[in-house]
């Protein structure tokens, strides 16, 4: 519970950092999504079934933030999550390391971008969507924001580590 | 065992529905004050985050620039006597324009009504570049109304709910609107230019354009009041073979650091 308690903090706390610190750090046009790497983290770390619903939310949080359809942003998470889960367990089965990560954030990326052009599109297409995104404007942006996170990838998936000593502390074992 | 027997399946299957709901929801409008809860949530860390970088940026930038500074205080100088005896003459055309107005009976057009809108999340991944804003169609704002700042055109109403509404940005490529030259009354376009500025198009070549002259609304367009400054001509980026003559628009406002805007209706 305390783990769990400690991954939403770090949720609103990435979140602040991404809107009101990285905002003024903006490269290529693009600014990193903090949140993208926590879901990635949780994904892959987290033992129980917390992170889907986790993803969910976080997903939310960003639809909201970023005047995308509602959904885009949560079914992207949400799908990105499930099957990161599925290919460290079924598919990539060896001990991670640093090798097999950015793989799992180009595909967790894609998941998300693709959920947004789909249904963002869709509902534009509609009269339900307030903006719309262009295939071709989604992949200029694609490259761009996989090497910010990357180069973010390891203070954050440290961080994300905190709320699990956390758990050992209080409650003496990890869950 | 069957992924649908699962106890991840149930959670994403929860998740669908609730989101189903949301979906309906926003169908109808009615997801602005959920939107104002999650946005309103994080707004002080945010505010913090912002003012620690806002401070950190402008000291290196100011180290940064320390040479342009000293030309542009000079540039600015001359400027403001030149603007000094501009108004002069503008206040000597106005009592005249006045008199005229009154012998001819024409009527004073109503005055701008500027509705004041806190930003409540602005590009937060610079993936929209767009604002949402606290005040929606109960305070009167309606899709096409010009939202300003610093005296300055920023952006466009986009989408409105009952509380909320969505602008987009004038740096937006994907934003346009129609403008004219001040000094000579020439009608031209104005665009956004992929999150980084906006530029003056559809001039023609054989049209005047300096470096400095004001651009201002056409008011063409009902929803868009007339006379409001977009910005002032930076560097003409055609060239003579072009169709049209296109032209940067430099403005002071931080577009990546908007808190308050106003409407203008």
């Amino acid at each position: 519970m305390y783990k769990n308690i400690g991954y939403l903090f770090l949720a609103f706390l990435l979140y602040a950092l991404n809107a009101g610190f990285f905002r003024n750090f903006e490269f290529f046009g693009v600014l990193p999504n903090l949140l993208l790497l926590l879901l990635v983290y949780t994904a892959l770390e987290d033992e129980d079934y917390f992170f889907l619903g986790f993803g969910f939310f976080t997903g939310l949080v960003l639809d909201f933030a970023t005047q995308v359809f509602v959904g885009s942003f949560a079914l992207g998470f949400l799908f990105a999550a499930l099957l990161l889960r599925q290919i460290s367990q079924n598919i990539i089965s060896l001990e991670r390391n640093w090798k097999f990560l950015p793989l799992m954030l180009g595909v967790a990326q894609l998941v998300v971008y693709a959920w947004i052009f789909f249904l963002n599109g869709l509902a534009h297409r509609f009269g339900h969507a307030q903006v719309f995104f262009e295939a071709k404007y989604l992949l200029n942006r694609f490259g761009w924001e996989f090497l910010y996170n990357l180069a973010l990838m390891y203070p954050v998936w440290k961080l994300a580590e905190i709320p699990k000593v956390l758990q050992v502390k209080f409650s003496g074992r990890i869950k | 065992m069957k992924f649908i027997y699962t106890k991840a399946f149930a959670i994403f299957f929860i998740c669908l529905a609730i989101l189903a709901f949301l979906m309906f929801l926003n169908s109808r409008g009615a997801l602005g004050q959920i939107q104002k809860f999650f946005l309103k949530m994080p707004e002080p860390a945010v505010k913090a985050g912002a003012y620690a970088t806002g401070s950190i940026k402008s000291f290196f930038s100011v180290l940064y620039n320390l040479k342009q500074l000293s030309t542009e205080n000079t540039e600015l100088k001359n400027r403001v006597v030149e603007l000094k005896t501009s108004l002069t003459q503008a206040e000597g055309d106005i009592r005249d324009n006045e008199i005229l107005r009154k012998e001819l009976g024409f009527k004073k057009t109503s005055k701008l009504s500027l509705v004041p809108c806190e930003v409540m999340s602005s590009n937060i991944l610079n993936l929209t570049d767009t604002l949402v804003l606290n005040c929606g169609s109960d305070e009167g704002v309606k899709e096409g109304q010009v939202v300003m700042a610093q005296g300055h055109v920023v952006g466009k109403i986009i989408y409105t709910n009952k509380n909320t509404s969505t602008a987009r940005l004038a740096t937006s490529s994907k934003f346009l609107i129609d403008a004219r030259v001040s000094k000579t009354g020439q009608s031209a376009v104005v665009e956004g230019s992929f999150s980084s500025g906006m530029l003056l198009n559809q001039i023609p070549q054989s049209a005047p354009l300096e470096k400095g002259w004001l651009i201002v609304t056409a008011g063409i367009n009902s929803q868009v009041p007339k006379d409001l400054l977009i910005g002032e001509v930076g560097e003409v980026v055609s060239t003579s073979n072009d169709l049209f003559k296109k032209a940067s628009l430099l403005t002071p406002v931080d577009f990546s650091n908007l808190q308050f805007v106003y409407v203008a209706q």
